[in-house]
């Protein structure tokens, strides 16, 4: 007996992103009469129609307790959702806040950017709400192809384009392998809906005894592997990183990681849950070898955007410790899930300001974001010298950040569920990765020199937000983690 | 109104930020200020405290923190970190004296790190909360970094960075060994703390301990530093300003002694015993290592620092003997340590801003030209040599006299580093001091001046106090040493480990069940003297030096 709720709650429920939907129309269609001069409308319409989104979100949230269908079961929106969609909506906020300043320096100034940008968050969100394999298909879809487009922008420079093409290509190949996956789950249980695959592992059955589940749980795993740039399927990252306009990065780095981390923890730690045993081996490879593939990788870059692009590499794996964390007790009794919350919150941060430092780093319309043009930051711009440092410090884990918390938290999760050795693999590895965070700090504070840097207010207000928050939340995390814990019941229930 | 501890810990920490705004030629009388200030605060906390208390932590605080990972603001200190709080508040506003001049760039900086690193140090000392510790044992790093590495000489970067991923190893190993011990508590008892105390209670199978004290052992050997990681203290102490010589030999190396002292060793009494022998081997290697090396340097600076090494190697050994007198000799080697090697290096440091060389070929001689800094350095070489009636010599005297009785044949070895010790010392005081004056440029050295006399005068006094009047100090330290040889003793009669079926099999070898209940209890006493070796009563400690 399949009950259908009312369409009007399904609206309600989905307010946030119909409204970020709308918005992003509004700017194509004003886009195509405005004048040239008009331009910075886009801006603020993108920029209030996201925290209006997130207001909407704030609603929802109360509405949203224990989790509630919408469309038929397409969507549930349940506050383990309302927690990823108000991180893409974070990332969509901040990543306009060094975008304006930004695009005009290297020279792309158009309305479309803004309304992809609303696409692309439009797609995490419904990422993070999607309930049915089709509906994550589609949902990141929507959110890639937009995602595509901002990579390749900056049509003149070779190496946009190198990034958007290379990142369609090996993208469409991803959500190809993921709809093969689902396909195979389909075929094996007769619909794609997570509840009925949660249902079919509740009666008992698991993937050993089915190949076609192994199979599709395997291929579901491989894509979304590639989606969050977990080794072996990271090699897209660094170039397509590298190679995106800044704002775009710090999108992809922070609010598309979440959205894949949402639907991928969705399917695999919710509906495969029951029998996560036969997924373990597997995701404990890929988070070892993603932790020190990303940090060993990160050592050798002299390109800022590089280091950052590995260490988002390095920080998938420290997320998907959170995967093999669970635990004989199951997901209610489990630290993993909240820890993965509480991470990918304060990932979201300390990545974004980090980006926002390098998108005021531009030279002659292009990007410039070699280590040694850090030179003298610390002397010239102490202020924003030091917003950078404490971003590094909060993504090396260094306390009092709340990406020192955020670590601790996973590792005591990792502990809890008995996998010291990934805990201590995870240790080694981010001490190595110190290495790299603490190098830019050399360049800017140790080494002379005046860096060309364009300080921009949108953006210096986005480092001065992140790293306040890095501070305040380092010291009192109190309230986040309350929420992370609150958000991980729905899943959990 | 904040209460005592918390006021001399964060009073510090504020007072850099207030530095930091003022105007830079303001910088160097407010960071003074800052520092008398809290070292004049740091004063009733002598007379506060009461040795003949029963209550081994006082002047506690505790509240709150986070409460999702039951983590808590708990403070207290017992004799040994208010010695050591002391020490950092006296030896701070002399570091500040002594950066008045040879600091020539972003004083304000300079003097505003050094005070974050006074308070962070105060933090590690007080911290009743391995979370909170680990809060300010990763702050401490961060001040030292920058300050070696803008302030520092030639090779400073190099310096710094190792410095920082030598110590950040080590620390995220002990941090997993740190969760591991947290999460154990809540599978046994059922709830999230991070409080000291309440991990103490705990019982540790055998496993387990063997794997968290490697870890948290890494780190602070790491920090003290034992051979074999101790190459990056030279190169720290090399480059570093005046300064940050003087809070790394003084107080920071400390850190990692007062680790083992409060959380590795109490924490995991069993593993200390399995690990002791091949701990003491390497203090012992370290000590006469450290002394040969150091014999040999041909830079005055890193012949002190491989001293260091050498020096605390004795701090290690006393601790590892795990009777009164060793351990308490140790502690009191800890603050000599930091007495006379900081003065040494500010000796050093004042030869360093009038010649710009610190070797000891371009020196020779100096006693005819520079008679009062020639006396100063005469009084703290002695005290590092440990010459009776100086603090050094009561220091090392009380180690051997407790390492003797636990493993000879180590501390008869150990006991050459003493001899070295006195031959590098002099040699290098010969060198530089007395002989003809060939260098011309040395004949128009000038002496210390009044700002040097100031700050140099104290650690002087306390050379002597310290050497001739130990008893004040020694009253402190004892019942808090006796607590704890309390209780590495009381782990050898009987304590059962958990039993088989209450320990979860992860926390063991990754393979094995954990160990049954009974065989590492009786495996300890072989590795460990019996404890027999440890009856002498506990006062005899108080006894020996009370003449």
């Amino acid at each position: 007996m399949i009950q259908i709720p009312a369409l009007g709650d399904s609206l309600l429920l989905t307010s946030p992103s119909i409204l970020v939907f709308c918005v992003a129309l509004a700017i194509m269609l004003i886009e195509a009469w405005a004048r040239p001069e008009s331009k910075s409308i886009f801006w603020a319409l993108g920029f209030g129609g996201l925290l209006a989104a997130g207001a909407l979100t704030a609603l929802v949230h109360g509405m949203a307790e224990g989790g509630v269908d919408a469309y038929a079961g397409m969507l549930r929106i349940d506050r383990y959702g309302v927690f990823f969609q108000v991180c893409a909506i974070l990332a969509g906020l901040l990543s306009l806040l060094m975008s304006d300043g930004y695009l005009e320096r290297i020279g792309v100034r158009v309305g479309e950017y803004y309304a992809l940008v609303l696409f692309g968050v439009l797609g995490m969100m419904l990422m993070s709400a999607a309930n049915d394999l089709m509906m994550v298909f589609i949902a990141l879809e929507v959110m890639s192809i937009a995602m595509y487009v901002l990579c390749a922008l900056k049509r003149g420079d070779p190496k946009s384009v190198e990034s958007g093409f290379k990142y369609f290509i090996l993208g469409a190949f991803s959500s190809g392998v993921m709809l093969y996956g689902i396909s195979f789950v389909y075929g094996a249980i007769g619909s794609t809906s997570l509840q009925a695959l949660t249902a079919w592992f509740a009666a008992g059955h698991d993937a050993a005894s089915n190949s076609l589940v192994v199979v599709g749980g395997g291929l579901l795993i491989v894509g979304f592997g590639f989606k969050v740039a977990s080794v072996p399927f990271h090699m897209w990252a660094p170039d397509v990183y590298q190679g995106a306009p800044t704002s775009v990065t710090a999108l992809m780095a922070s609010g598309v990681k979440a959205a894949s981390f949402a639907a991928f923890g969705r399917v695999v730690l919710g509906a495969m849950g029951e029998d996560a045993a036969s997924w373990h081996g597997a995701l404990w490879w890929m988070s070892a070898l993603t932790m020190i593939v990303g940090n060993l990788g990160a050592l050798v870059q002299d390109d800022l955007k590089r280091v950052l692009a590995y260490s988002s590499i390095a920080h998938a794996g420290y997320l998907l410790m959170a995967f093999v964390s669970i635990g004989p007790g199951g997901l209610a009794h489990s630290p993993a899930l909240g820890s993965l919350l509480f991470y990918m919150l304060s990932y979201t941060f300390m990545n974004a300001g980090a980006f926002a430092v390098l998108s005021m780093f531009t030279r002659d319309g292009k990007d410039d974001s070699r280590i040694e043009r850090l030179a003298g930051l610390g002397h010239d711009h102490p202020w924003i010298a030091a917003g950078l440092s404490i971003c590094l410090l909060s993504l090396a884990g260094i306390p009092p950040t709340m990406g020192f918390v955020g670590k601790f938290y996973l590792f005591s999760a990792a502990l809890q569920a008995g996998e010291r050795n990934l805990a201590i693999i995870g240790a080694i590895s981010a001490a190595l990765g110190v290495y790299y965070y603490i190098r830019p700090m050399i360049w800017m504070y140790m080494r002379d020199g005046h860096p060309a840097v364009t300080i921009d207010r949108r953006a210096a207000f986005a480092v001065a937000l992140c790293s306040a928050v890095m501070l305040i939340l380092g010291l009192v995390p109190g309230t986040a983690l309350d929420w992370a814990q609150d958000s991980l019941l729905s899943l959990a229930g | 109104m904040p209460s005592l501890l918390s006021l001399v810990t964060f009073l510090p920490i504020v007072g850099a930020a207030i530095v930091a705004a003022l105007p830079e030629r303001a910088a160097k009388s407010s960071a003074l200020a800052v520092s008398v200030l809290a070292f004049l605060v740091s004063i009733p906390l002598w007379f506060q405290f009461d040795p003949n208390s029963a209550e081994l932590f006082q002047l506690v605080e505790k509240m709150d923190w986070i409460p999702a990972f039951g983590v808590s603001y708990h403070v207290g200190i017992d004799g040994v970190s208010l010695l050591l709080i002391l020490l950092t508040t006296v030896l701070t506003p002399i570091i500040v004296l002594a950066g008045f001049s040879g600091v020539d760039k972003n004083q304000r900086g300079y003097f505003a790190l050094m005070l974050v690193l006074e308070g962070a140090m105060i933090g590690t000392f007080v911290a009743l909360d391995t979370f909170l510790f680990y809060l300010f044992w990763e702050l401490v790093l961060l001040p030292m970094y920058f300050l070696i590495g803008i302030w520092g000489g030639e090779r400073r970067l190099y310096a710094a960075v190792k410095l920082f991923v030598y110590t950040i190893v080590g620390s995220l190993l002990m941090l997993v060994a740190l969760i591991g011990l947290y999460v154990l508590h809540h599978q046994v008892e059922g709830t999230w703390t991070t409080d000291l105390g309440r991990l103490l209670a705990l019982n540790i199978p055998y496993d387990t301990q063997l794997w968290m004290f490697a870890c948290f052992a890494l780190a602070f050997a790491i920090k003290v530093p034992m051979f074999p990681l101790h190459t990056w203290l030279p190169d720290a102490h090399v480059e570093a300003p005046t300064g940050g010589s003087v809070v790394l030999a003084g107080v920071m190396l400390k850190m990692g002694t007062y680790g083992f002292y409060r959380f590795a060793m109490p924490l995991f009494p069993e593993a200390t015993m399995a690990f002791g022998p091949f701990l003491i081997a390497l203090c012992v290697i370290g000590i006469v290592y450290g002394a040969l090396v150091a014999m040999v340097q041909d830079d005055v600076k890193k012949l002190v620092a491989y001293s260091s090494v050498s020096h605390l190697g004795f701090v290690m050994l006393g601790l590892f003997a795990l009777n009164p007198q060793g351990v308490a000799g140790s502690i009191y080697q800890m603050l000599n340590h930091g007495v006379s090697t900081g003065a040494l290096f500010l000796l050093v440091g004042v030869l360093y801003e009038r010649r710009h060389t610190r070797k000891i070929v371009d020196y020779g001689g100096l006693t005819k030209v520079v008679p009062l800094f020639a006396v100063a350095f005469m009084i703290v070489t002695l005290s590092s040599i440990g010459l009776p009636g100086t603090n050094g010599f009561v220091g090392e005297f009380m180690i051997l006299l407790g390492a003797f009785q636990y493993a000879p044949i180590p501390t008869a070895i150990a006991t050459t580093g003493v001899i070295f010790g006195a031959t590098y010392m002099l040699w290098m005081f010969q060198r530089v001091m007395f002989g003809p004056l060939t260098n011309r440029a040395n004949q128009t050295l000038t002496d210390l001046n009044a700002r040097e006399i100031g700050y140099m005068a104290p650690l002087i006094v306390l050379i002597f106090v310290m050497g001739v009047f130990p008893q004040p100090f020694l009253d402190r330290i004892n019942p808090s040493v006796n607590a704890f040889v309390a209780r590495m003793e009381e782990r050898f009669d009987g304590t059962p480990y958990l039993a088989a079926g209450g320990v979860p099999s992860w926390i063991g070898a990754a393979s094995a069940a954990p160990a049954p209940a009974a065989a590492p209890h009786d495996d300890a006493p072989t590795h460990a003297a019996p404890p027999a070796h440890h009856a002498p009563a506990p006062d005899a400690a108080s006894g020996a030096h009370g003449e």
